[in-house]
């Protein structure tokens, strides 16, 4: 090595010592600062912990329907608390506490876990909505205890409960899992939503916390207040929900037993009600739902819990006709002018699939078929069409598809196709599962979503959509440019289907003349197969009991002329389609049209 | 093989087992008088990592020159390949599951960095170092891993990584103007970095610079650390005696934030002794690299003693409230296996440099 070289090595570490060296320095000093300046000083605070910071709970915000009318509000409540950090000996006062609140063994154990996991800084609650006498009880005796206080809260309060109940959801006391994402939600009084709205939007609604923070004397008394940091109150969610014509409609289906119904605005994606029956009372879960309420909701009968909107899977039945024949039309195997004889029977191989109209519908064209629902038509012209092209405007309609509606739990169902059958069962596609999807049976399975979403894009002249319930949180997209004749081609069968004598929704034609109701009538199969029926074999739906009722469907928009509200509804196990569901689709336009369009037009 | 195996450097050797057992004398007072859950495994960890160490020890040098870049290339595939399919953990993705293995590619990054670096500067002449062109290789040599451990995002490993490189390059002979220049440069930089960082990168930085910002959250750990050090006093409150730390006040208390244990319970004085006991370490470390005849050797030693550096500044800085939080352990100190064992095969390739002081070594083997 070279002189120059050793020389410089030697200086460059008397560089890299002095700079390690200051950096000890540093430390050092900073350590003088903390451990002997300014002791006294943190020992006061980790003695005495004289300076106390509190969380401040946030208002929850509240739900509003389209029209400004509040949907969930809230109301105050009294709650018993434990400030720990003004009572040291938390375990001695636990027996007084228990005689005056008369808690249960269940109730102490639930606060007795409360004190190994939650810190203290936040107090422990003693028990929820505190009644008038053990409100005053506690008033009489909090004096003697230190740290025993009462505190307000709002209760969260649905006064359309049970018809809204699908649609906000309900909140509660946060679980296990909602305090390891944030321990401050225990801070008493504290829900988070839990399912529907609440949940969705459960971060607007809830707010931020604040902070106060006091100086305490040893007894743990304030003294002052050294700060305030105001909690930021949740905001108001606006739906697009008009709560008239939600009443009316769970009113209207309630006597159905299980049913489901939504009404879209097809321009904007607007819900303007979304029911499932049977409803729940959300206000159950906000008082606190004991273990025997939970469970029989659970194992009540039709599901009171689930929102068969979004997560109800359903054969759509003929419904899947008026979404094929945009395929057809532009099939040049098919087109709109295409005509075949229908006599009633199909054989494919050793089986034969039939129409639903015995004697079959004579010589019929595209218009017939969806007019008349016409089996056999599909079921010989999807096999012109092949299984791809098919599926492929399926999917455009979101068959099996999720929407993307701002609710938790939204299902998507299930688009069958040779590569799923493939994957799923080994087996290759047949003929007869391309038959079967023609009708809207066989493994297809979907949400009433998905097919009010179909109905509105053709209804709109296929503008793309966003389903959604808060105000304004829709992307909205520019209607499309020119008209589509295939559209336009179905919207005249769905007009015809029902405002014509032949037509299969004949029974929803409303008498009133610009008010024209379009649609498209279903009766679908009852094909439960359970994972344990497939399990022992069991794959088609000729295979499973049929001593269960068909579901009875309807999907439409008025007015015909100039599309604005679409429809959907099904009733389970309703029987056939268009007897069950026209008078009720007839009472529901005719509502629409009284209370919000006629309003509208005479407005504009 | 093995040369000057007898005349290995005592002085480190001591220290680092007198620290290992204060760790261990930490842990079972952090765990509240137990042996579980910390202090047992840890123990487990330490007699694991002296094997390695061992190994390492008594390994040829002419093998580490020779296979330093493959050493090296292999951690860098291993760092890109945590970035594909890497196990996340607190968010960030640092694990790697190799079979039964868990390992973390960062941790071992330091010092395989260092190993490559000290040999790219071996096969050079003092001439050709000082040309700025010969920066080119080094300075990719440190920054690609610097992107990728940053990219997990784990930005304490990231920061020690970058300027133990640094150092490396310092003490090889890189011209001083090129170090001035761009420190300048560098701190002209930190606006634009500044919009590159995680929401929860400037979360903690905002929260260092104003710990009053989030009392809850993340200002939480310095202003409890604060109380803790602080109330500890010239003395301290006496081993097993912390009443801030025992009051799990401060979470984390057996990894990163373990010197405010100590620091509570033995006060001012204590802390300084431990200061001392590094800075010992530290600078026997690099008197046992400014020995050596061979560059390799050198500058193997010089920059692994830095590493041991970086990981104190940082970590008491940060506990004490001078940097913001990043994550960086006390070394043989605080809990955790990968730290432990890549500090321990630090102290082994320093002491594998020690052995061969005396001789000059080849450019290529």
């Amino acid at each position: 090595m070279s002189v120059r070289a050793i020389e410089s090595l030697t200086s460059r570490i008397a560089t890299l010592i002095v700079v390690i060296v200051m950096v000890f320095l540093a430390l050092v000093g900073r350590l003088y600062y903390l451990q002997v300046y300014k002791s006294s000083h943190y020992l006061t605070l980790s003695d005495k912990n004289r300076i106390q910071t509190t969380p401040l709970k946030s208002e929850r915000g509240r739900i509003l329907d389209r029209n400004g009318t509040v949907i969930a509000h809230n109301q105050p409540r009294y709650h018993a608390i434990f400030d720990r950090r003004k009572n040291k000996n938390f375990s001695k006062a636990l027996a007084t506490i228990q005689t005056i609140l008369n808690l249960t063994e269940e109730e102490v154990a639930d606060i007795e876990k409360q004190v190994e996991t939650v810190p203290k800084y936040i107090p422990l609650e003693l028990k929820r909505n505190l009644s008038w006498q053990e409100l005053s009880a506690l008033e009489i005796n909090s004096f003697d205890i230190p740290g025993l206080e009462i505190l307000q809260s709002e209760e969260r309060v649905y006064p359309h409960g049970e018809s809204l109940s699908h649609v906000l959801g309900y909140v509660a006391k946060p679980n296990q899992d909602d305090l390891n994402k944030n321990i401050l939600l225990s801070v008493p009084g504290v829900v988070v939503g839990k399912s529907g709205l609440e949940k969705y939007y459960n971060e607007d609604l809830s707010g931020e916390f604040g902070t106060l923070m006091t100086e305490n004397n040893a007894r743990g008394q304030k003294i002052r207040t050294l700060s305030k940091e105001q909690a930021i109150a949740g905001q108001d969610v606006t739906l697009t929900i008009d709560l008239p014509l939600q009443n009316h409609i769970y009113e209207l289906l309630k006597p159905h037993k299980s049913a489901a119904a939504i009404v879209m605005d097809i321009k904007t994606g607007e819900i303007l009600a979304l029911v499932s029956i049977p409803g729940y009372d959300p206000n159950l879960f906000t008082k606190g739902i004991s273990f025997r309420q939970w469970q029989s909701l659970l194992k009540a009968e039709n599901n009171p819990l689930t929102n068969k909107v979004i997560s109800g899977l359903y054969s759509p039945g003929s419904l899947i006709k008026t979404f094929i024949a945009y395929a057809l039309l532009s099939e040049p195997k098919v087109g709109p002018n295409f005509t075949l004889g229908c006599d009633g029977k199909y054989p494919v191989g050793s089986h034969t699939f039939h129409c639903w109209k015995k004697i079959g519908h004579g010589q019929t064209n595209l218009l017939k078929a969806l007019m008349q629902s016409c089996d056999i038509f599909f079921y010989k012209t999807t096999q012109l069409l092949g299984i791809d092209k098919l599926i492929a405007t399926l999917s455009q309609f979101k068959m099996g598809q999720k929407t993307g509606i701002d609710l938790e739990h939204e299902k998507a169902g299930l688009l069958p196709s040779p590569k799923w059958k493939k994957q799923r069962y080994n087996q290759r596609w047949w003929p007869g599962d391309t038959i079967n999807l023609s009708i809207g049976q066989g493994a297809l399975l979907t949400t009433p979503l998905q097919w009010i979403y179909g109905i509105a894009k053709i209804a709109n002249g296929g503008q793309e959509i966003q389903p959604h319930l808060r105000k304004g949180s829709g992307e909205s997209f520019d209607p499309p440019t020119k008209k589509d004749p295939h559209l336009t081609y179905i919207q005249k069968a769905l007009d015809q289907t029902v405002n014509s004598p032949g037509g299969t929704g004949r029974r929803a034609k409303l008498d009133i003349p610009d008010f024209r109701v379009a649609g498209k009538t279903s009766t679908s199969q009852v094909r439960r197969i359970t994972m344990k029926e497939r399990q022992q074999g069991i794959r088609s739906v000729a295979e499973t009991p049929w001593h269960l009722r068909d579901n009875a469907i309807f999907t439409g928009y008025a007015p015909a002329q100039n599309p604005r509200y679409a429809l959907t509804l099904i009733v389970e196990h309703g029987g056939w389609g268009g007897r069950t569901t026209g008078p009720l689709v007839k009472n529901i336009f005719k509502y629409i049209y009284k209370h919000l369009h006629k309003k509208k037009s005479n407005v504009s | 093989m093995f040369h000057n195996l007898t005349k290995i450097n005592k002085t480190i050797l001591l220290f680092m087992l007198s620290f290992v057992c204060l760790g261990l004398a930490l842990l079972y007072d952090a765990a509240g008088g137990n042996m579980d859950p910390w202090a047992k495994s840890q123990l487990i960890r330490f007699a694991i990592g002296l094997g390695i160490m061992a190994c390492i020890i008594i390994s040829p040098i002419k093998f580490w020159i020779k296979f330093s870049y493959s050493f090296y290339f292999i951690v860098l595939g291993l760092l890109a390949l945590v970035l594909i399919m890497g196990h996340t953990g607190m968010g960030a993705q640092r694990w790697l599951k190799l079979g039964p293995l868990q390992i973390q590619p960062s941790e071992m990054m330091r010092v395989s960095l260092i190993l490559a670096l000290a040999c790219y500067y071996h096969r050079r002449t003092h001439e050709e170092i000082q040309k700025i062109s010969a920066l080119f290789v080094p300075m990719l040599m440190i920054l690609i891993p610097t992107a990728l451990v940053a990219k997990q995002p784990d930005l304490g490993t990231a920061i020690m990584i970058f300027l133990s490189g640094i150092m490396v390059l310092f003490i090889a002979g890189v011209p001083k103007r090129v170090f001035i220049i761009s420190g300048i440069g560098l701190i002209s930089l930190i606006p634009i970095a500044w919009t590159f960082l995680h929401t929860y990168q400037k979360k903690r930085v905002l929260t260092f610079l104003n710990p009053e910002r989030d009392p809850f959250g993340a200002g939480y750990h310095i202003m409890q650390s604060k109380i803790a050090l602080g109330s500890g006093g010239l003395f301290g409150k006496g081993f097993m005696a912390g009443t801030q730390s025992h009051l799990n006040f401060l979470p984390e208390k057996q990894t990163d934030f373990i010197f405010t244990l100590f620091a509570e319970e033995f006060g001012f004085f204590g802390s300084i002794l431990l200061l001392i006991g590094y800075f010992i370490t530290i600078v026997t470390g690099i008197y046992l690299g400014y020995r050596c005849h061979s560059i390799f050797c050198r500058l193997v030693a010089i920059g692994l003693s830095c590493t041991i550096f970086l990981y104190v500044a940082i970590n008491i800085a940060m506990v004490i409230g001078l940097v913001p939080v990043v994550g960086v352990p006390l070394p043989f100190v605080s809990y955790g296996g990968t730290a432990m064992w890549t500090l321990l095969i630090t102290v082994g390739f320093i002491l594998n440099a020690d052995r061969y002081h005396d001789q000059r070594l080849e450019r290529y083997y």
